[in-house]
């Protein structure tokens, strides 16, 4: 970059003095950011580049080829990779589950969140202590979230069933594991989703319920028509956030019950995962996972859309 | 803090004393890596007489396995044995697989027998020079012949049994014996045929006041390992001794599913039940493999395992096997090479100490030694050894492998009832059909 002024110096005198300053401009510019965290971001980066950017090309490199772990017998197919996973049950059985799960967790966490955030924003004691305790789940490992809940689920000894005295078959039927993991998974992720809604609760000025207050609103009506509208962004970012980690969901199912009952419960990431690793075929569930990647990019696309179709709206 | 000393601050960019220090630390730690990466590369490459170990045993058999190994240096101090463990599964044989494909793998590694198969013998593994073997004293006619077959493919042998792993059936002493269960010296009385089995169950279903049997219907790999051990009680094969074609006899398999689900329908077996929690608070049997034995002997309880019981004509109980490979090395030879032959040699011959960790040795001297003769409940499913069904010969079977899965979970969805089980054999069959049609991703091994 820096060879742009001296690439042309006899000339510079006779050229506008437009140009000059731009040529000029660059270099402050480059310059400036090299002066004010460049620096700092170049670390980032260079492991952005190696661990995003470089994977992701690969990828779809190995998508296009019989690639195998070992990297021996690999083979240029084109399509064929794609057009395998279009036509395999297995992929899309597990792909169902993903957008099961997805649908049913989203609305819940929401819900939830927004519920456990009006019950810590209006209660009068121990704030903090509600605050923790809906949040400290969030901070488990999913190895550990996966554990604990295994053992609630304990069809004979577990506390749940134990409790209820019943035998819930809570992962042994298909249906009921799938409720499982979303109870499991929305007790252990809500923490989050309830910080962001309690943040936004946080941040409406009084003021608009006084007013409203004095002009006879009620509880419910002020809660309608104040706190819903004035959380309205903070429940978009929720719901997209919700739904791309959803499309990711694998740890916990996994570690849960490997995808049983008859694989009802099996995500599509432990799909590409068993072609993958157990199969050998990194080419095949390269495909399989730039499928899932468009479904994900389409949501983003989607999300930036409708937000932007909000802004022009409101002005 | 006031706008005055805010603005009196040096420019947010760095110094360029700073910056070369900055630098020079990285640089430094650049060094430590390549340093670290190169001790292994180097010792990867195969100084003389210094060998990689690598192995999965991440349970209790791994502090067996390395105090094994210490003693195995304090015998050989001119070897020098690095052994590095990583995780069990999937990700072992992942890196195992691409260490050897790159020709750069540890001298010595730890394989699944039913993996071998598709782990590209020739390729990605080398034989092992049995006249290295037998300068130590290790011979063929030591280990038992199907064993020792299944090891060897096309006349060369790739893999060294260190053990066999059984699928054992556990039986709860207290709960046995008031049952009427037991013989005099305290072992399990032999019952044959599945009435047999379930008139048993049901009396101890009696003396305990719940479900008898641990056995996790919901576990693709342990329904596979239950069906690979009774279907091969009927006589049949799954696929044939070459791995191209299915053979699975419909009638008999459905046979077998049937009593599957029967134990499930009938609530012998309670599916999703953790099975060492379950037989020390009172349970009666647990169907699994033999590594719990260390579980239930921490717990202090008085029990026995032995192979699974006869219950469709001829005894089998199914069995995985732990081998010792030689990974494929770009020109495996000379003293590192005669030192993992070494190794090896010393671990089969040295097994006893192995057993303790509840694997049944593939080295038969081991297998007679009175020492272990005399290991309860160790010695009880020796037996196993002789009737042992392993997985079929094909690239995709073995621990944690695709067959698990994808056959597993068929079985699993049979024995749950959630398909019968003349459905649950078409699916099976299907998911076989679907295995044999996709290309070994690691291709044929050189000399296959």
């Amino acid at each position: 970059m820096t060879t742009i002024a001296p690439a042309t110096p006899a000339s510079s005198a006779t050229r506008p003095a437009g140009e000059r300053a731009a040529g000029d401009g660059v270099r402050a510019r480059l310059g400036r950011v090299f002066q004010h965290g460049g620096w700092f971001v170049a670390p980032f980066l260079v492991v952005y580049a190696l661990f995003l950017i470089w994977p992701l090309v690969s990828g779809l490199w190995y998508s296009l080829n019989e690639t195998n772990l070992a990297g021996i017998n690999t083979e240029f197919i084109g399509l064929d990779n794609y057009r395998e996973a279009l036509g395999d049950d297995q992929m899309w059985d597990s792909l169902g589950n993903t957008l099961r799960f997805t649908a049913m967790i989203t609305p819940l966490i929401v819900i939830v969140a927004f519920g456990l955030a009006l019950l810590a924003h209006n209660i009068k004691h121990g704030k903090w202590f509600w605050r923790l305790a809906f949040f400290a789940p969030f901070l488990l490992p999913s190895a550990v979230m996966a554990e604990l809940w295994r053992w609630l689920y304990e069809p004979d000894f577990g506390l749940l069933n134990n409790t209820l005295n019943e035998r819930v078959p809570w992962l042994l039927e298909g249906d009921w594991a799938m409720f499982s993991m979303v109870l499991a998974t929305l007790w252990w992720t809500v923490g989050f989703s309830f910080l962001l809604y309690l943040a936004a609760l946080q941040s409406i000025p009084d003021h608009l319920y006084e007013a409203a207050a004095l002009d006879g609103a009620g509880p419910f009506k002020r809660m309608w028509h104040i706190t819903v509208p004035m959380v309205r962004n903070i429940t978009g970012l929720i719901v997209v956030l919700q739904i791309l980690a959803s499309l990711q969901v694998f740890d916990q199912i996994f570690l849960i019950n490997e995808g049983g009952p008859n694989n009802e419960t099996r995500p599509v990431v432990q799909y590409i995962i068993q072609q993958g690793f157990t199969g050998y075929r990194i080419g095949y569930a390269s495909a399989i996972s730039y499928i899932v990647f468009v479904l994900i990019v389409a949501v983003t696309l989607l999300r930036l859309w409708m937000v932007r179709n909000r802004s022009e709206e409101n002005s | 803090m006031s706008r005055m000393s805010q603005r009196s601050l040096p420019p947010p960019g760095p110094s360029r004393r700073g910056l070369l220090r900055g630098v020079a630390g990285l640089g430094a730690l650049a060094a430590l890596g390549s340093t670290a990466a190169c001790g292994s590369a180097a010792s990867l490459a195969g100084g003389e007489n210094r060998i990689q170990f690598w192995n999965l045993f991440s349970g209790g058999d791994g502090a067996n396995m390395r105090g094994m190994l210490d003693r195995f240096r304090a015998e050989f101090p001119g070897i020098q044995v690095e052994d590095t463990t990583l995780a069990w599964g999937d990700r072992y044989y992942t890196k195992l697989a691409m260490a050897g494909a790159g020709g750069r793998a540890p001298e010595v590694g730890v394989l699944h027998l039913g993996r071998l198969a598709g782990f590209a013998p020739g390729r990605l593994l080398d034989p092992i020079d049995t006249g290295l073997l037998a300068e130590q004293g290790v011979r063929q006619e030591d280990f038992n012949a199907t064993l020792w077959d299944r090891a060897t493919i096309d006349g060369q042998l790739y893999g060294l049994p260190l053990d066999i792993h059984p699928s054992t059936f556990y039986y709860n002493r207290a709960a046995c014996e008031p049952a009427g269960l037991l013989d005099g010296d305290g072992r399990l009385v032999e019952l044959t045929g599945t009435e047999a089995f379930l008139d048993a169950l049901d009396a101890v279903r009696e003396v305990i006041g719940q479900s008898p049997l641990g056995w996790n219907a919901l576990m693709p790999g342990e329904c596979w390992w239950t069906f690979v051990g009774l279907y091969a009680q009927t006589g049949g094969t799954i696929l044939s001794d070459d791995g191209a074609e299915i053979t699975l006899d419909d009638d008999r398999a459905e046979e077998v599913l049937a009593f599957m689900a029967r134990l499930v329908a009938e609530e012998y077996a309670v599916p999703g039940q953790d099975l060492v929690g379950y037989l020390v608070n009172g349970g009666g049997f647990v169907l699994f493999g033999n590594w719990l034995v260390v579980d239930f002997q921490m717990a202090g309880l008085d029990f026995g395992a032995r192979p699974y019981p006869t219950l469709f004509g001829q005894p089998a109980t199914q069995a995985e096997s732990h081998i010792l490979v030689l990974p494929h090395q770009e020109g495996r030879g000379g003293g590192a090479n005669e030192a993992a032959h070494t190794l090896i040699s010393w671990l089969v011959k040295n097994s006893l100490s192995w057993a303790e960790a509840s694997h049944v040795p593939a080295y038969l001297p081991v297998l007679q030694d009175p020492e272990y003769l005399a290991m309860e409940p160790q010695s009880e499913y020796r037996g196993a050894m002789d009737i042992a069904a392993f997985d079929p010969p094909a690239w995709f079977c073995g621990t944690s492998s695709r067959v698990q899965a994808d056959v597993g979970v068929y079985l699993s969805a049979a024995a749950m009832g959630s398909v019968t089980p003349a459905e649950g054999v078409a699916n099976i069959r299907s998911a076989l059909r679907d295995l044999l049609d996709t290309r070994n991703p690691f291709g044929e091994g050189i000399s296959s």
